[in-house]
């Protein structure tokens, strides 16, 4: 846990970068600090390392006030990756990677091993780029070799500058999701800068909404987009405010019990069904399509109602709610079914049932 | 030798001397290298260090100081460094040595501050935020990243202490200088080249080796 004390950075009395701020950054999760240019995101990060010199005011790392640590230890035992990577140029890709190893006299032999499985972690095959220098890696590659760099000797704590701010579009995405993964396996505690909102709502366990060297808001994505505090935050989580968050959300969560039937068996397993549709399985209880229930279609054989599922009208448990909402924009039905990589089919996801919720929301605002 | 000095006879057929008396070619060449060797030596550890201290934070306050100094010095003729060193160094090889030092100093100087303030501070910061000491800073990150523009710096001050040395020989430092001055006294242009030929050859031959090595850095 990173503890922020009454800090303050003023550089002098006209520029005060971060007034007064008090926090707590929780230990294994991802706190992201976000805001506009020169509201005092990355004053505040840097502070942590002791880059930047709070001018008043204690940080405490587990208890412990950072100003009073040795502050080659301190910063030993925080990864560090800075917004244009800052890999060393005269250096390879592994001699990179080993600093920290190096500075903490690690024996040669567990360092090779440590740096191919860093490199295997951000997805790069080490017999290939070990031994490259910085200018012949593309700057995703850069990228990941920065963030494997901050991994190597296993700190707690890490801290990133707005490490894809210099990636296209396109990297980004693909970085964030596999940085994402990592996260998951390490659990690290790790605090983000960057001022992209999207990224913020893909990445973080807690968002700090950062303005004029305040924050204005600590809390989690889910609560900062359904009740922003202020107008600042409600105008910085932008129009599709809705949306963002139920990219947040599993479909797991709004899943909805939904009757079934076998297709080997007849009509009168039904009853008299309420619903439009019901979703029909095989024997083995995958999911292969829906049937229409209505009288006219009644008439016919059940195989003959049965309209197949395409592959990509089936909801995986781990997708968004914003996933489920887009595809049935897309493919113009009023629900999903949701199907475990196995094929067992665990329930659907409906429109009205997604309205619902988020108008709940809303009136609890 | 003999082939120096009856290509020098074949130029000036009418001169009745075309060898200065003062030594072999090789000695010429050897008193000539010595004080360039001996005075780059110098700069660049004077350089390199003056170089490196005024990039550190609390050095920085004398960089516009330094830099100006040693632009200025520079300026000076080289004769006119040599007729202040004499009363301090008395006559020959120490005071020659000085003013070698002065005017190879700034090249680099120069290059030294350039190659470390050229390096993105993200680099350092870096380096830095990993827990580096100040001194790890600068011997594994900063120097190796100054290296090729240093080098540069020191191929540039090599060869102009090559031309400049040739001075010395007005207050009897010897080397190529000492045909050169002695043949422009005794109006003797055999004399001059058989210190210019030489001098230019070393200078050429100075600048292409340290060109090389300078190269094989940056391929790295």
């Amino acid at each position: 846990m990173i503890r922020f004390e009454k800090v303050t950075k003023e550089y002098d009395e006209e520029t005060v970068a971060v007034k007064d701020i008090t926090f707590e950054i929780p230990s294994r999760e991802l706190t992201v600090l976000i805001g506009p240019s020169g509201c005092g995101k990355t004053t505040t990060l840097k502070m942590i390392n002791r880059i930047i010199r709070p001018t008043a005011g204690r940080i405490l790392i587990d208890g412990s006030d950072v100003t009073e640590m040795d502050i080659r230890q301190l910063r030993r035992g925080i990864g560090y990756v800075i917004q244009n990577v800052g890999l060393f140029p005269h250096m390879s890709v592994k001699d990179n990677i080993a600093t920290v190893p190096k500075l903490l006299k690690w024996e040669r032999s567990k360092i090779d091993v440590r740096v191919d499985e860093l490199l295997q972690l951000v997805g790069l095959e080490p017999k290939s780029y070990a031994n490259k220098l910085p200018k012949e890696l593309s700057g995703g590659e850069a990228q990941r070799v920065g963030v494997a760099r901050a991994l190597a000797a296993d700190p707690p704590i890490i801290l990133m500058d707005e490490p894809f701010g210099a990636v296209d579009p396109l990297t980004r995405v693909r970085l964030q999701d596999e940085f994402a993964r990592i996260q998951e396996e390490l659990h690290k505690t790790i605090v983000f800068v960057t001022h992209d909102i999207d990224e913020a709502i893909r990445l973080a366990d807690k968002i700090a909404v950062m303005k004029g060297g305040r924050i204005l808001q600590f809390d989690t994505p889910e609560e900062i987009l359904a009740r922003p505090v202020e107008k600042f935050v409600h105008d910085f989580m932008g129009s599709d405010r809705a949306l963002k968050r139920l990219s947040r959300i599993p479909v797991l969560e709004y899943i909805e019990k939904s009757e079934t039937i076998d297709i080997n068996g007849g009509w009168e397993q039904l009853g008299v069904a309420k619903e439009e549709f019901v979703w029909a399985l095989d024997d083995s209880k995958k999911l292969i399509g829906w049937v229409d229930v209505s009288h006219s279609s009644r008439e016919l054989p059940l195989r003959e109602a049965l309209t197949e599922m395409l592959e990509e009208e089936i909801l995986s448990p781990d997708s968004t709610v914003k996933e489920a909402l887009s595809r049935m924009l897309e493919s113009g039905t009023m629900a999903l079914p949701v199907v475990e990589r196995s094929g067992r089919f665990l329930g659907q996801i409906s429109l009205s049932k997604i309205q619902e919720l988020t108008k709940s929301d809303r009136e609890e605002e | 030798m003999a082939l120096w000095e009856s290509f020098l006879r074949w130029l000036f057929p009418e001169e009745r001397e075309v060898l200065h008396p003062r030594g072999t070619l090789l000695e010429l060449v050897g008193e000539h290298l010595w004080m360039v060797i001996v005075s780059s030596g110098l700069a660049t550890v004077v350089g390199i260090s003056i170089g490196v201290l005024v990039t550190r934070p609390l050095g920085r306050q004398y960089l516009p100081l330094v830099s100006n100094l040693s632009s200025l010095g520079q300026t000076f003729p080289p004769v006119a460094v040599l007729a202040l060193a004499v009363p301090l160094l008395g006559f020959g090889f120490k005071p020659t040595v000085a003013a070698l030092l002065l005017y190879g100093l700034l090249p680099i100087l120069r290059n030294t501050i350039t190659g470390i303030e050229n390096i993105p501070s993200e680099v350092r910061e870096a380096a830095y935020g990993m827990g580096m000491s100040s001194w790890q800073v600068l011997f594994k990150i900063e120097l190796p990243l100054a290296l090729k523009v240093i080098m540069s710096g020191i191929r540039i001050s090599v060869v102009i202490n090559i031309g400049t040395a040739t001075v010395g020989a007005t207050i009897g430092a010897g080397g190529l200088g000492s045909p050169i001055t002695a043949g422009l006294v005794s109006e003797n242009p055999a004399f001059i080249l058989e210190g210019a030929i030489p001098a230019a050859l070393l200078a050429f031959s100075a600048d292409s080796l340290l060109g090389n090595i300078e190269k094989s850095f940056s391929s790295e």
